[in-house]
């Protein structure tokens, strides 16, 4: 019982609670998913900002690079023992420039002729130690550039003869072809750039952990600043990024997506081609310049899982709080809801309980009805037996005893014998009519006290109709009787065939002592149902009874109502006695001249 | 005593003997008839309807008799009553003294008293006696 209580209620509960479960899962992911997506929008316009950063800052360098360019050195300033003049005009240019780290001329034999550094102090210092630079890569690289041609380095840390300078100097290397004012190539200029600042300004700021990397996942910029330029610096670890976080590179370099959310960890990117991006600087006089370099760079934001949950997690939390209350309200109400849907069922089934019991005690109290009907019916018949018992008692006995008495006294004051003796036959003949009332008063008490133990039986009709006639055949003889029978709605009855027997022999001896002499007489006897009754009727076409007057008498003890005709009157009082007895009727209706039916109602069900 | 004409309608033939004897013995002169059912009495008074000397004076009536009972007897004879000439006073026999036999009895206009049985010498002188009368007349018993 407990269990099945307990079943309901969980039930109960998952109706309920599955509906908030499901918003609740899918308020979570649009959190998730809003938070995402406006951290990306936030990250890719910070990492555009940082982007368009650069682009500044590198359009100067252009803008420098070009300048020198057009600046129209002569043979002379690319020797050093002639080139004093630039000391003054390059090195104050050089003091305003403090994106210089380094400014050289190099010759077509790839030495250098002209330098100036800026130290740590901000000196600008002319160093006489100039260098060959044949061998070095960016000069092969640099040597053939043509005219209006500017190349670009990656992203490098200063050296000072082939040692890298420390504190580590990121800078830019630009490079750009001298030609004369006739067209002869003289050499190239070449200009360190300090990145530094760009450096710094770009790990400004960051909410996020930000990073610059170059094409082959080499750390350019990082904000922890370990990892910078782990790539150039001989003797530290080799770490970069496509080292450190493969999966995460390789996935960045194939989606197309500016996002990419791995391992809980959100990434967003934003590349940087610098041939495509200054391509479409414009410079002076409309002219746009031709850059060789091989810089294609990635600004990179990460934002960590734990950091991604941070955000959501006030929202999620509070979800979770939502979810929490709902349960408990959920299962408080569900836990309501079934005790009270208990305690309905166990009122309900109460009720039905209850019902069945009123039910049963009503057909029960139907049953005793019936029953008390049934009796009370038997009961007034026995009254009226009783009654019709104390009227013959009171009528028919008292008369000859009180008349034997008188009787005796008159015998006593009689003068003589033969007086006396005249008186005896008279006794007689009393006390013979008190035997006789006597008799026929047991025969009736017999049949009332079922005396006779009368037994039920299946009787049928027409064999003892038949076998009653036969009694009368002579009679029959005599006088032509014409007997129908019609049987066909029963012809079997159960019933006490000494009863039965006497009823029919009453019944036909009477149909034949009352016969109309001036008629052929016919008898019909018939059987039919009335409801669930069955009834037997005897016709005959005698003399007829006046029902006005003799009515309430046909079936009373020593009446007659034809003179003539013998009999004490005691047929139909039986008859009607013996049929009483086993719960039948009868009935009597009679016209004088025209004839006589009976009607025997027998008890239902039989 | 005058010369009473009693009539005596009932169907026991010992209790007319006695009624014989017992009015023979009260006085000699009191004339008797006897009818052994209701329906022999009042064919006779039908018959006898303006014949007042056949009519009697006393009309004694059992109640129980075949084919016609005192009660239809007395139902019969109020058709008759203003038809005959003389005035009859009808006494009412019964062997049992049923008080609802006795109340049915008060009701009926046409009856003087009741009688119950047996009705002995000295009854019926008190009857002759106190006739006629305008009470209801019972004997005791």
């Amino acid at each position: 019982m407990a269990f099945n209580l307990l079943k309901r209620l969980l039930l109960k509960f998952v109706k309920y609670y599955l509906p908030i479960l499901i918003l609740s899962v899918l308020a979570v992911l649009w959190i998730y998913k809003k938070e995402h997506s406006s951290l990306i929008t936030l990250q890719e316009n910070e990492l555009s900002y940082k982007k368009q950063l650069i682009v500044e800052l590198l359009k100067p360098m252009l803008a420098n690079l070009y300048y020198w360019e057009q600046y129209g050195f002569s043979e002379n300033d690319f020797n050093p023992d002639k080139n004093s003049r630039l000391n003054k005009d390059i090195g104050d240019f050089f003091i305003g420039m403090d994106s210089y780290s380094q400014f050289r001329l190099i010759n077509l034999s790839g030495t250098e002729v002209f330098r100036l550094n800026r130290k740590e102090n901000g000196q600008i210092v002319k160093s006489n130690e100039l260098q060959d630079k044949a061998d070095r890569d960016y000069y092969k690289l640099t040597r053939d550039l043509r005219k209006d041609q500017i190349y670009l380095s990656p992203l490098n840390l200063n050296q000072e003869n082939g040692i890298l300078e420390t504190p580590y100097k990121p800078m830019i290397r630009g490079v750009a072809p001298i030609y004369d004012t006739i067209g002869n190539k003289l050499g190239i200029v070449v200009i360190n750039f300090s990145a530094i600042k760009l450096s710094d300004l770009l790990k400004k700021n960051n909410h996020y952990p930000f990073m610059l990397l170059d094409r082959q996942g080499s750390y350019l910029v990082s904000d922890d600043g370990i990892k910078e330029f782990a790539h150039l610096i001989p003797n530290g670890q080799n770490i970069t990024f496509k080292e450190d976080r493969p999966q995460v590179w390789d996935s960045l370099n194939t989606k197309e997506n500016k996002s990419l959310l791995l391992n809980g960890d959100l990434w967003v990117k934003t590349e940087l081609d610098f041939k495509s991006e200054l391509l479409r600087t414009p410079l002076f006089q409309h002219k746009s310049m031709d850059i060789d370099t091989t810089n294609k760079w990635v600004l990179l934001k990460h934002i960590d899982s734990q950091l991604l949950t941070v955000g959501i997690k006030n929202d999620v939390f509070l979800v979770l709080l939502i979810n929490v209350l709902a349960i408990i309200a959920i299962f408080c109400m569900s836990f309501l809801e079934t005790t009270s849907e208990n305690s309905k069922r166990r009122y309900l089934s109460a009720l039905e309980l209850m019902n069945n019991e009123l039910e049963e005690k009503s057909t029960q109290l139907e049953h005793k009805n019936k029953a008390l009907a049934s009796i009370q019916n038997k009961l007034e018949v026995r009254n009226a037996q009783l009654l019709e018992y104390n009227n013959i008692v009171a009528h028919n006995l008292r008369a000859p005893t009180t008349s034997v008495s008188t009787l005796v006294s008159m015998l006593q004051e009689s003068k003589d014998y033969e007086e006396a003796k005249s008186y005896f036959p008279k006794l007689q003949k009393i006390t013979h009519a008190i035997n006789t009332l006597v008799d026929d008063l047991l025969v009736y008490v017999r049949i009332l006290n079922d005396e006779n133990e009368v037994r039920l039986e299946k009787i049928a009709l027409e064999p003892l109709i038949t076998s009653t006639l036969n009694l009368y055949v002579e009679t029959l003889d005599q006088v032509t009787i014409d007997v129908k029978t019609d049987l066909k709605a029963w012809d079997q009855i159960n019933f006490s065939r000494i009863y039965l027997q006497s009823i029919i022999q009453n019944l036909i001896s009477n149909a034949i002592k009352y016969k109309d002499p001036d008629k052929n007489p016919v008898i019909i006897i018939r059987t039919l149902w009335e409801g669930n009754r069955k009834v037997l009727l005897v016709e005959d076409n005698g003399v007829g009874i006046d029902m006005n007057r003799h009515g309430s008498d046909i079936f009373k003890l020593y009446k007659r109502f034809h003179r003539g005709l013998s009999g004490k009157g005691m047929g139909l009082f039986l008859v009607k006695t013996q049929l009483e007895s086993l719960n039948a009727s009868i009935e009597v209706t009679s016209e004088v001249g025209i004839g006589t039916t009976f009607k025997i109602t027998f008890d239902k069900y039989e | 005593m005058n010369k009473l004409h009693f009539f005596l309608i009932d169907d026991d033939e010992i209790f007319q003997f006695i009624m014989k004897n017992t009015i023979a013995e009260v006085s000699p002169d009191i004339k008797i008839k006897f009818f052994s059912d209701g329906e022999k009495g009042i064919d006779f008074l039908k018959q006898n309807l303006g014949a007042a000397i056949n009519l009697p004076d006393i009309i004694l009536l059992d109640v129980n008799m075949p084919f016609m009972d005192g009660w239809e007897f007395l139902h019969e004879y109020k058709s008759l009553q203003t038809e005959l000439k003389k005035e009859i006073s009808i006494y009412l026999l019964t062997s049992s003294n049923n008080p609802q036999d006795i109340a049915k009895a008060k009701e009926i206009s046409t009856l003087s008293g009741y009688l119950v049985k047996p009705i002995s010498k000295d009854g019926i002188k008190n009857l002759v006696t106190n006739f006629p009368s305008n009470e209801w007349y019972h004997n005791d018993y």
